[in-house]
């Protein structure tokens, strides 16, 4: 039987290979979305990381029960196009494949992403395996349960703020 | 106001825009994603122009700071689409699910009648 760390690992591999160039083409054609904001990932001990830069935008938090992740894909048409796995108490990988509707031929203009995308990102508190999911709006949300309740202001950005003068 | 705060050039280009000729009609797909319907306004300007106007609504329960990741946009956006083929703002419908907006327009073209000459078509002797 398939490990499911090594697995992942080998996906993450893979990918990093594909790496750069399906990034760019991801963040300039799909989502025109920002790139990480500097200090948005920085948090208190575990820190979440991005070690592959494809895929689906995200945005995390954590409450004092969950954690939340929130991946952009629009127009998903059947849940089977959605596959999500954790390679371990803190990685979570998201696959998904964003329905064609047409034949490219009958493209005059093509912006929008759709085909296979993969993110496998670092939770900044451990999960159990299971999630509760919410899909609407283009926007498919997970909710992980801790695996210890904490204060939910894990993983939170933490601002240095220089002294002032001297 | 912090939308200049938090703008990047990424967001100030606006929502991808795919165009799509079906038969008699042109599609256009944007992706909206996070977009309630009631937050989105989509104008045909003209007969050559659709605005796309709206805002992502930020609704998470933690001010934007505290996330621990934060890659999706938010606020206001505007993109005006320059269409290849002119359409009737009449024959428009338009639907939005799932993040994906879809505008249906009815081109505004009459079919004209072509008459083939295959020996001046395909041949080497065309007219000066």
């Amino acid at each position: 039987m398939t490990d499911p760390v090594e697995a992942a690992q080998r996906i993450a591999e893979q990918l990093e290979v594909l790496g750069n160039a399906f990034g760019e083409e991801f963040w300039q054609e799909v989502a025109r979305a920002a790139p990480p904001k500097k200090g948005a990932a920085r948090g208190k001990g575990e820190r979440p990381r991005t070690p592959v830069v494809a895929g689906p935008p995200l945005d995390i938090y954590v409450t004092p029960h969950e954690v939340v992740v929130e991946a952009v894909l629009p127009g998903l048409t059947d849940p089977r196009q959605v596959a999500v796995g954790l390679a371990g108490p803190t990685e979570v990988l998201i696959e998904a494949f964003l329905p064609d509707p047409f034949a490219d031929g009958l493209y005059i203009q093509r912006e929008r992403f759709t085909g296979y995308c993969a993110r496998l990102v670092t939770l900044p508190v451990s999960v159990r395996p299971a999630a509760a999911v919410r899909y609407g709006d283009g926007i498919l949300e997970l909710r992980f349960a801790r695996v210890s309740p904490g204060t939910g202001s894990e993983g939170v950005a933490v601002l240095h703020v220089p002294q002032r003068g001297g | 106001m912090t939308r200049a705060h938090h703008e990047t050039p990424a967001e100030r280009a606006g929502p991808p825009v795919d165009l799509v000729r079906r038969g008699e009609r042109l599609l256009l797909l944007a992706a909206l994603p996070g977009v309630k319907p009631s937050d989105l306004r989509v104008s045909i300007v003209g007969d050559r122009q659709v605005l796309l106007e709206g805002t992502v609504g930020y609704r998470h329960p933690l001010p934007r700071e505290n996330l621990s990741l934060n890659e999706r946009t938010y606020g206001p956006f505007s993109r005006t689409v320059d269409l290849p083929l002119p359409v009737d703002p009449g024959g428009v419908a338009v639907s939005f699910q799932d993040g994906l907006l879809s505008v249906d327009m009815r081109l505004r073209a009459e079919a004209v009648r072509l008459t083939w000459h295959p020996k001046e078509v395909w041949g080497g002797d065309r007219p000066r």
